[in-house]
Parts: C-alpha cells; sequence; structure tokens
C-alpha cells in the first residue's frame, strides 16, 4: 500500500459528499426540493450554508461526526438563486438539458419502461427539480433530528417544496442483487490517504472542477463579474479574465433512483441453468449469476477466482481489487468480456489499443465515483418487500465524458470491445431480448432471453458546488 | 476489387435551402423505401451520406453528397442514376447548374455529377478490398455458424470435442445443411497486411534514397511551421461559425454513424503548402501503409477521405465511423491525434500544435471543441451493412477466410475464440 498525502486540495472548501461516501454513517435521506421563493430560499441556504459538511480531515473513528449534510443543484436552482445567465450558459450542455432530455435519454438508454415520462421524479410529467438534499446519519433517530434541523417544521417557510423523498438504510455492503458493492472505486490524486493495491489515483480535475484532468487539460468553469462577488467569497479563477470562479471546488452528481427485480433475476439464472431433468442447479446458477456480475457474491473477482466464491478473497481489500484482464483473463475465459464489471470499467483490457497500460490510461479517462444507497420500499398492506434497488449517486467533473460514456459506450453498447449485439446483463434494459456471451474453452456459449432486471424510476443532473460557491448563491444580489 | 469514393459538391440555390433540407430529412428517415434514393438497390454502394453546410456566411452553402463503393465511379453513377433518379432530380434541381426542361436527360445528368465530383486529396478504406457482397457473406458465415453452435450446445453434443473436432463439425455443416457458404475472395483481407508490409519496406527505401533531396526541404520547411505555430499562438484567429445544432440531432443514432467537418487553411503559403503537402502524404498512406483495418489504434472507421475545397481554401473530412461521437473523437485524442495534426494544425482555430505533430488533438478540451464547432449537418447516411462495426467485420473475415483451412491446434483455437 503506497501513502498518498493530500497538499493541494482546500479540503474546507469541498462538500463532503464529493470525497466521502460516509461509509460509517448508514441511514440517509434524499430529498428533492423545488424552489417557490427565491428570496426565502435563499435565506435557508445561507443559514444551512454553515452546516453544510466539508471534506475536511478528522483523525480517529471517534471524531466522525454523527451526521453529515450536503447539497446540490439543478440549473434551474441556480437560475432561481440569482446566478446570471453568463455563468449557467458556460455550464456544459448536457448538465443545462437536463437527464431527462430526449437527446440525454437516448445517450443514457432511458428508453421504454426507462423513459422519463414514466419516472417518479425529474421526468416531464412531475414537477420541477431544483435541488437535492443529502442528509446522512449514523441512525435513524439522528438522521430525523437532522431533516428537522435543516428543513424545519414548514417547507413553505423556507421557500420551498418537496417533490420526491427517499430514505435509505444500509445493513451490509451488499447490493440488492446479493452481490458485495462499492470495491472498485478511482483514488483523488492529493485527496487519497492510502491507495489500495489495484487502485488507480486520478487527477482531481476528474472529479473536481478548476483542476487539471487526465488528459492535462484545465477545463474553463463558470465564472462571474467582479462586480457580483463584491465581498471575494469566490476565488479568483486562473483564467486569464481573473473573475470569481463559481465553478471551481464544485463537482457534478448524477442521481438515479434504480429498481432492482431481485425475485427476476434470481429466477433467471435458476431456469437458464436447470438441469436436463427440469431440476434446478444452484451451482450453475450462482456460476451465471457471477458470470453477468463479473464477481462472485462475496465480492469476489472471476478473474483471481474463476471457478467458485472465495470469501476470504471478496472481503479482503488488499486483494480484491488488484488485478488486470488483460494478462490473465484476456479472453474473458474468467470474466466474461460483456459482464457488467468488465463493462463498467475494461481496466487494460479495452480492445484497441492493444498495449494494456495505455488502455488502463484511456479507461481511467472514464471513470466516476459511485455513492449509492440502497433503498427498499414495504408495501403498507402486506408488509412485504413491494420494491428495492439502489439511490445511484455518481461524482464527476465531465457528465458526457464520464457517466454518459460508462452508460453509452460501454454498458450499453452492443458492440463493446468486439462484442456483436449484447448489453449489460444486468443494468441495462434488456427486455427479454438480451444476451450474454460466456467465452469458454473451447468455444463460447450463450444465454439468451436476457429480460430487464433494473428500471430507472428518476433521476436528473446537480451540481455539487464548494462550500464558498454555496455561499455566494445565498448571498448573491441582482446588479 | 477496390473501393472508390465519390464527392459530389454543388452550390445551393439560396431560395431552396428550406426545401431541400426538408427533402434530405424525408430521405433519411426512411433510408430503405424512400421513392427517391433507393441506396438498398445500388448492389455496389457500402456507404453514402449527404450533407449540407451553410452555417458559415462567408461561403456559398453548398450540398455534399459522398459514396464509397466498389468498382469505378462510371459504373457506380450508372447504378445510381438507375436506383436514384427521382432523388437526383429533386435534389439536384435546388442546385445551381442542374439541367432542366428538356435538357433534363440521362447523359446530362451523368455528365453534372461527373463534373461536380471532387477528387479526394485522402481516402482511407477500413477493409480495403472487401466488397459489400464479400462482407454480407461473412456477416452471413459468422451467424450461421453461430446458430448451428447454439443449437448443438443445447443438444450438448460438442461441449466434450476437442477445437479442432468443432471446427470440422463447423466445416461439415458449411459444406452439406448450411444455406450460407463461403465466399472467400482472392486476395482475403488478411493478405493486405502483408502488401502493406512490403509498401512500408518500399516506402522506407525510397525515402532514404530521396533524404538528399528531403532534408534541406525539412530544415527549412519544419522550423517554418514551428515558427509559425509560436507566432500564432497569442493571434486570435477569426471567430468560428455558429454550432450547427442539428448535428446533436443526428449523431449516434445508430452503430455506425457519420461525421463531416469543414475547417478553413490558414491565410498563409506555409500553412496551405504545409497542408496539402501532408494530406498528399496522408493519402499515400490511406491507399499503401495502412491496409490492416485502422490507424494509430483508432478501429473504428469504416471510410474517411479528405477533400480540399474552394482551390484548397478549406479542407473537407467525411467519415464513416463506429460508436459515439464522444468516443470516436475521443480515439485520436487519446492514441491517434498525430496522424491529423498534421493537416489539421494547418486549420484556422484548431488546437495548437506543436513541431507539427504534438498536442492539437491530444488536448480532448480543444480538439472536441473544434470538432463540434465545424461539424456539418448530415441528414442522409446509409450503409449497407449498418449493424456492424469494423472489428466485428474484421474478426468475420478473419473467420470466414480462415478456420476451414487452418491446420494447427493453436489456429483453430485462435479463431474459435472470435466467436
Amino acid at each position: 500500500m503506497s501513502e498518498r498525502t493530500a497538499k493541494h486540495l482546500d479540503f474546507h472548501d469541498i462538500q463532503g459528499v464529493v470525497l466521502n461516501g460516509y461509509g460509517h454513517l448508514n441511514h440517509a435521506r434524499f430529498v428533492l426540493l423545488n424552489i417557490t421563493e427565491p428570496q426565502a430560499a435563499k435565506h435557508w441556504i445561507n443559514y444551512i450554508s454553515s452546516q453544510v459538511s466539508s471534506a475536511k480531515r478528522r483523525r480517529g473513528e471517534d471524531q466522525l461526526p454523527g451526521s453529515q449534510t450536503n447539497i446540490a443543484f439543478t440549473l434551474s436552482g441556480m437560475e432561481k438563486l440569482g446566478l446570471p445567465d453568463e455563468a449557467l450558459s458556460a455550464f456544459p450542455r448536457e448538465f443545462q438539458m437536463g437527464m431527462a432530455a430526449p437527446e440525454r435519454s437516448r445517450r443514457l438508454g432511458d428508453l421504454g419502461d426507462n423513459a422519463p415520462k414514466s419516472w417518479q421524479f425529474g421526468g416531464p410529467n412531475t414537477p420541477l427539480i431544483d435541488l437535492l438534499l443529502m442528509l446522512y446519519a449514523r441512525d435513524e433517530a439522528i438522521l430525523d433530528q437532522s431533516t428537522h434541523q435543516v428543513l424545519g417544521a414548514r417547507l413553505d417557510s423556507i421557500g420551498v417544496e418537496e417533490v420526491f423523498r427517499q430514505s435509505s438504510i444500509r445493513h451490509d455492503a451488499n447490493e440488492p442483487f446479493g452481490f458485495r458493492d462499492g470495491i472498485s472505486q478511482p483514488a483523488i490524486e492529493g485527496a487519497a490517504e492510502k491507495v489500495l493495491p489495484g487502485q488507480s489515483v486520478l487527477k482531481a480535475g476528474e472529479f473536481l472542477l478548476g483542476h487539471v484532468d487526465e488528459y492535462g487539460d484545465l477545463v474553463p468553469v463558470p465564472t462571474v463579474s467582479r462586480e457580483l462577488d463584491p465581498d471575494r467569497i469566490l476565488p479568483v479563477d486562473p483564467a486569464p479574465s481573473m473573475r470569481p470562479s463559481f465553478g471551481h471546488n464544485g463537482s457534478f452528481l448524477v442521481f438515479r433512483k434504480l429498481a432492482q427485480d431481485v425475485e427476476g433475476f434470481r429466477s433467471f439464472c435458476d431456469r437458464a441453468t436447470r438441469n436436463p431433468d427440469g431440476s434446478n442447479n444452484p451451482d450453475q446458477a450462482k456460476l451465471l449469476s457471477a458470470k453477468m456480475l463479473g464477481r462472485w457474491p462475496s465480492g469476489a473477482p472471476l478473474t483471481l477466482a474463476p471457478e467458485k466464491d472465495d470469501p476470504e478473497l471478496g472481503k479482503n481489500k488488499f486483494r480484491n481489487n488488484d488485478f488486470g484482464f488483460a494478462a490473465s483473463d484476456h479472453d474473458g475465459f474468467g470474466c466474461p468480456v460483456g459482464s457488467h464489471i468488465r463493462r463498467a470499467n475494461p481496466r487494460d483490457a479495452l480492445a484497441f489499443p492493444a498495449d494494456p497500460r495505455r488502455s488502463l490510461d484511456i479507461a481511467n479517462r472514464h471513470r466516476i465515483i459511485r455513492r449509492g444507497r440502497p433503498y427498499r420500499e414495504v408495501s403498507p398492506l402486506t408488509g412485504e418487500v413491494a420494491e428495492q434497488g439502489l439511490l445511484f449517486l455518481a461524482i464527476n467533473a465531465a457528465l458526457v465524458r464520464q457517466f454518459e460514456f460508462i452508460q453509452q459506450s460501454w454498458l450499453n453498447n452492443p458492440k463493446f470491445n468486439g462484442l456483436y449485439d449484447e448489453k449489460d446483463p444486468l443494468s441495462s434494459a434488456n427486455d427479454g431480448d438480451g444476451m450474454i456471451t460466456i467465452q469458454a474453452r473451447p468455444v463460447r456459449e450463450r444465454v439468451h432471453g436476457l429480460p430487464r432486471f433494473v428500471t430507472v424510476r428518476g433521476g436528473a443532473y446537480f451540481f455539487v458546488p464548494s462550500i464558498r460557491a454555496l455561499k455566494f448563491l445565498a448571498q448573491i444580489r441582482s446588479l | 476489387m477496390t473501393q472508390n469514393t465519390l464527392t459530389i459538391v454543388t452550390r445551393i440555390n439560396r431560395n431552396d435551402l428550406e426545401a431541400l433540407d426538408q427533402l434530405l430529412s424525408t430521405i433519411g428517415s426512411d433510408l430503405e423505401k424512400n421513392q427517391f434514393l433507393r441506396f438498398p438497390q445500388i448492389a455496389s454502394l457500402h456507404m453514402a451520406g449527404l450533407v449540407i453546410a451553410a452555417q458559415d456566411p462567408r461561403f456559398s452553402p453548398i450540398l455534399i453528397f459522398e459514396s464509397n463503393f466498389d468498382g469505378t465511379a462510371e459504373e457506380y453513377l450508372r447504378e445510381l442514376v438507375a436506383h436514384g433518379r427521382a432523388g437526383l432530380d429533386a435534389i439536384y434541381s435546388k442546385c445551381e447548374g442542374y439541367p432542366s426542361g428538356a435538357a433534363l436527360t440521362e447523359p446530362a445528368v451523368l455528365s453534372y455529377l461527373r463534373g461536380h465530383n471532387v477528387p479526394a486529396a485522402a481516402f482511407f478504406v477500413g477493409l480495403p478490398g472487401q466488397t459489400v457482397a464479400s462482407i454480407r457473406n461473412a456477416i452471413a458465415v459468422r451467424e450461421e455458424i453461430n446458430r448451428f453452435l447454439d443449437t448443438e450446445i443445447a443438444k450438448n453434443s460438442i461441449r466434450s470435442l476437442s477445437p479442432r473436432e468443432i471446427r470440422d463439425r463447423i466445416a461439415q455443416h458449411l459444406e452439406r445443411d448450411s444455406p450460407v457458404k463461403p465466399e472467400i475472395p482472392g486476395i482475403t483481407f488478411s493478405r493486405y497486411g502483408w502488401i502493406a508490409l512490403r509498401n512500408t519496406i518500399l516506402m522506407a527505401l525510397i525515402t532514404i534514397l530521396a533524404l538528399p533531396v528531403l532534408l534541406p526541404l525539412l530544415l527549412i520547411w519544419i522550423p517554418a511551421v514551428r515558427y509559425l505555430e509560436i507566432r500564432e499562438k497569442n493571434a486570435p484567429g477569426r471567430p468560428d461559425p455558429p454550432v450547427d445544432d442539428r448535428t446533436y440531432a443526428v449523431e449516434d443514432l445508430f452503430v455506425q454513424n457519420h461525421l463531416a467537418t469543414i475547417g478553413i487553411i490558414k491565410d498563409n503559403p506555409i500553412r496551405r503548402f504545409t497542408a496539402r503537402s501532408v494530406v498528399g502524404l496522408v493519402g499515400i498512406m490511406f491507399q499503401r501503409i495502412l491496409l490492416r483495418g485502422g490507424f494509430g489504434g483508432v478501429f473504428t472507421l469504416h471510410f474517411a477521405h479528405v477533400v480540399l475545397l474552394d482551390e484548397g481554401r478549406r479542407v473537407l473530412l467525411l467519415t464513416g465511423y463506429d460508436g459515439s461521437a464522444l468516443e470516436y473523437l475521443g480515439n485520436f485524442t487519446d492514441t491517434a491525434g498525430r496522424y491529423i495534426n498534421g493537416a489539421y494544425g494547418n486549420v484556422e482555430n484548431y488546437p495548437a500544435c506543436k513541431w507539427l505533430i504534438g498536442k492539437g488533438a491530444a488536448s480532448l478540451k480543444g480538439f472536441v471543441g473544434w470538432s463540434r464547432q465545424h461539424m456539418q449537418y448530415t441528414p442522409v447516411f446509409y450503409s449497407a451493412y449498418p449493424q456492424e462495426t469494423v472489428l466485428n467485420l474484421m474478426k468475420d473475415l478473419d473467420l470466414r477466410d480462415h478456420l476451414t483451412t487452418a491446420t494447427s491446434e493453436a489456429e483453430v483455437e485462435r479463431l474459435l475464440k472470435l466467436l
């Protein structure tokens, strides 16, 4: 394990959720709000800005707070709060359009049952979303207390109305399909104190605006006129204009509610692996589900454990992500080329360039940091689980090059890495006509008839401003 | 048979621009059944695109009709007229100089098309020597093999066989039962690898022999370009025309997509000379050396050609590629920027280059920004095999051309892994 010391990032200015998954806080609540009275909302944001958690470092478990609060805005939210057009128009096109725009849906594969018209929030038939409040706590009581503290008793008094709310309790490290989650995350240069074996360390500009990215580029960020920031709240942009930088230390957040058909997934794997006499074959079913994901339920990667699950390997964070595909599993005999983890991060085995080192460099230009949380909805009538899934949260600095690229060019691409006609077996909209090729000796097998296991219930793109930009936003005044 | 290209460039009557746009949208939205241009009936046609370039007020709006096909231009034009006369009349009656009334005869149409063809300065073919029929046959053979294997695996009849035994079963099936038979061309795709190697050696020898003449020229030329690169760094270029938002609507629609860009060559004799020379050199490389499916690590290009417009003032690039626009452009930033910097470094507002081949496209921000700003609207894009990537087809050709004849166990195993 190598040690990295944070040197140049201003942790006090970066919102905590960008750099921290709050792994010690198992209770979370996500509240989507619409601003109805901008002036009152500004007062409220000004009031809570001191409660918004930064990424500042703490030493020792006992110093970790029992709750954390973060906030993010859509373009309309920032517009209502008075951010001028010149700054709004400097946000990238995909953010300005929003996740539900048809052009984005086409790229994301949000079509058919996944289409925004059916969404519970963020779609054309649901109220406008202006901001997202992310609340994390150690237990439910603290979470309720924190929610009350931030939102108060009456939303209309703070100039907002609630659009949607979803709570999450994380009982263990597994996502609803039963696989250990959150294993492979990139580290950020300047923010990673410890780098795990196999973990890529990426330039801060991949996740924070105003920093150099993996291309060596410093992408321009939204700025405002000096007159708009008389108190010099914002840092100065290094570009020749020397204008106050609104975007610096901010990031983009993808928020999606993904319903997972857990029963459908299990029963499909059972059906597809039945013995000739019609009886179930649990070992083969387990193998098929692992082939689709690329890991065993314990988290052990098939590339390192191709035959059977290895729980010791799965839980060992020093080993469970320390692998590439090129050297030992190039052909996909362990982890299939079309499996979920190989599509989401092809590592050193892109079809081209063939050089593993170059492949890894290129794959690392399309990474996200996942901050997902599971959710579970219980039927009030039966008390049984009516729906469960993932609240998918992803941090990135370039939505189109990172999150959207992964969705379009890797997960949903039927031609990914030389394949012919198959999308991600787990997350793509397969609708009964899906397929996965399982590379094998002497010749491949193909599993046909994959249904849809994941359905998008809602989503939106948010900008997570820096702490300074948040304070600026709360105090912004019209010229 | 070699592939060929035609680029018919015509000026659009300004009053007809909107009507032409609508007509092309109609054709583009129904490539299979429209009554104007019946592309699927043109057996030799690989890809065709119709591009409207009307964003830059400094130039007259033009229509670009790009075709990539097997055989000669004359044969193709006759096929095109035979299967698309109604469309040609409807389209080109909205352009300058198209015959009308009694003068509108087939010879006159052919003459008009010939007269407006602008020869490509550089032409890249992803799969050289592979006709439409050959490519379709390779696809059909692979699909047939997959069907056969799925059936046999379901019957549990081949799991215990060796690779060579499985190959023999496949060969037997293709020979006896399959409705599809492999049609292996005289010069297979893999042979082009050897041709490329031979040409590379020849080119290297010619370069060595020409070095006494070339070297002094290079010693003057390259520093002169570098001097311009430094001088131009602080000289803002003329503003670009606005982005055509319609380009977003027609990209990322299919497995294959089309991209057309037009750049203005910098108004400087050294820049013009450099652009022409580099494009010429690239043209030779495309035709003689880069014959193995891709270049610089980019294996997503089916066809690409560069055309110099307006007596060399503008450079037009037309490509048919696989995947999303960002993925395609990103490939150049990631691996192949140096292949295009030499030419595009001479174009206005292109990201700054260093010593002709450095940086430029290596900046994603700069390169994608420039490309987006200079993209032209392609309302019509046809492909004879729209669901196949270059990578798919390379595998298909390899499989068809070698599976039944492979002799070693390792080679058979390698070929089976392609499935």
